[in-house]
């Protein structure tokens, strides 16, 4: 007689990620947002200019670190989460870096995207394959310059995006351009989890889970072909990092604080 | 705004500046490879005449002395 544990032919629970409970438009991330992610992003290594994907764990259990060795590794892409459009940057010295002389690049304590290195000068921002376009968006960024505008997300033509802060009298914090600037004044060089959401023709912006502020009359939507700033102008390139963008094109305002908490549970951030 | 690099007439001459470039330093490493140039040039589109440039890198040395010149930007 053969007993038979059914147990045993069940599939173990397996884990929900962020955008398994919010469908997004597209996102890209240095951690894991959704099931069924493997690489999260392609690094080129200094030392022979070979490229490599890497997952989310890949990146901080030292696989990563022991591939690039004791020289630079630089992002040649951030892979969409949710479809295929890539984010890629295929000039070698406007390439962010992730791993400097051997060492995982990090912001409180996480990886992240940094594209303000002095070491590595003229970054230019990732290019997406194909125009996203995006009511609400999630960011999580730091700005470590301030030079003309600090673009996270922009579009050359039509003129518009993101931005986290800027030198130029126009930008003064956090906020988006659609032809006007709308934005939450002080700026500010912390680590910030920024909401952005275009409804009833305004700007609502909040940060680091603070109830979401007017901004003022804009665009009901953006179209944007760049992450760390806008093609093409070397002036609106984010002098920062970045460790999460997250789009979608529908309101989700209703969701901001699920989401921004999924978001801090693992940043910690406020 | 004042922009260090090296200054090109044509757009032909650019391209060739940037083929240098990559060749020094062996890119693209593979056909599939996204990494395909070392540097790239860029448009002074909003200057007239119009000129091509390559913003100065010192990794790129060896195309020579660079120049200062001036680049009209869409600050926005």
């Amino acid at each position: 007689m053969y007993l038979i544990n059914s147990y045993r032919f069940q599939s173990a629970p397996s884990a929900s990620y962020l955008l398994d409970t919010y469908p997004a438009t597209a996102a890209y991330s240095l951690r894991k947002l959704r099931t069924g992610v493997t690489n999260v992003i392609s690094v080129r290594r200094s030392s022979d200019n070979a490229e490599s994907a890497f997952t989310a764990d890949e990146i901080i259990d030292g696989t990563l670190t022991t591939w690039v060795g004791a020289n630079n590794g630089f992002i040649t892409t951030i892979y969409d989460q949710v479809g295929s459009n890539n984010a890629t940057q295929s000039i070698s010295t406007r390439q962010p870096i992730i791993v400097k002389s051997g060492v995982l690049q990090l912001t409180n304590g996480l990886p992240t995207v940094d594209f303000s290195d002095a070491a590595i000068g003229n970054v230019a921002p990732m290019v997406i394959g194909s125009n996203i376009t995006f009511q609400t968006a999630f960011t999580l960024a730091q700005i470590e310059v301030l030079n003309v505008a600090n673009y996270i997300l922009g579009n050359e033509s039509p003129v518009q995006g993101l931005f986290y802060s800027g030198s130029s009298a126009s930008i003064t914090g956090i906020g988006g351009y659609d032809g006007t600037f709308q934005q939450l004044s002080g700026e500010d060089f912390n680590q910030n989890i920024a909401y952005f959401n275009m409804r009833s023709s305004n700007l609502y912006i909040a940060k680091n889970g603070a109830a979401e502020t007017n901004t003022g009359t804009f665009s009901s939507s953006l179209t944007v072909n760049s992450l760390g700033g806008r093609k093409d102008v070397t002036q609106v390139y984010m002098r920062g990092n970045f460790q999460e963008i997250i789009l979608f094109n529908s309101d989700e305002s209703a969701n901001k604080a699920a989401i921004e908490t999924d978001i801090n549970n693992y940043y910690s951030v406020y | 705004m004042i922009i260090t690099g090296y200054k090109y007439n044509t757009e032909a001459e650019a391209i060739a500046a940037r083929k240098q470039c990559a060749d020094h330093y062996g890119i693209p490493v593979s056909p599939d490879a996204v990494t395909q140039y070392w540097v790239d040039y860029e448009e002074a589109s909003l200057n007239t005449p119009i000129f091509w440039y390559i913003v100065y890198d010192d990794s790129i040395d060896f195309l020579g002395t660079p120049t200062d010149f001036e680049v009209i930007i869409d600050e926005n």
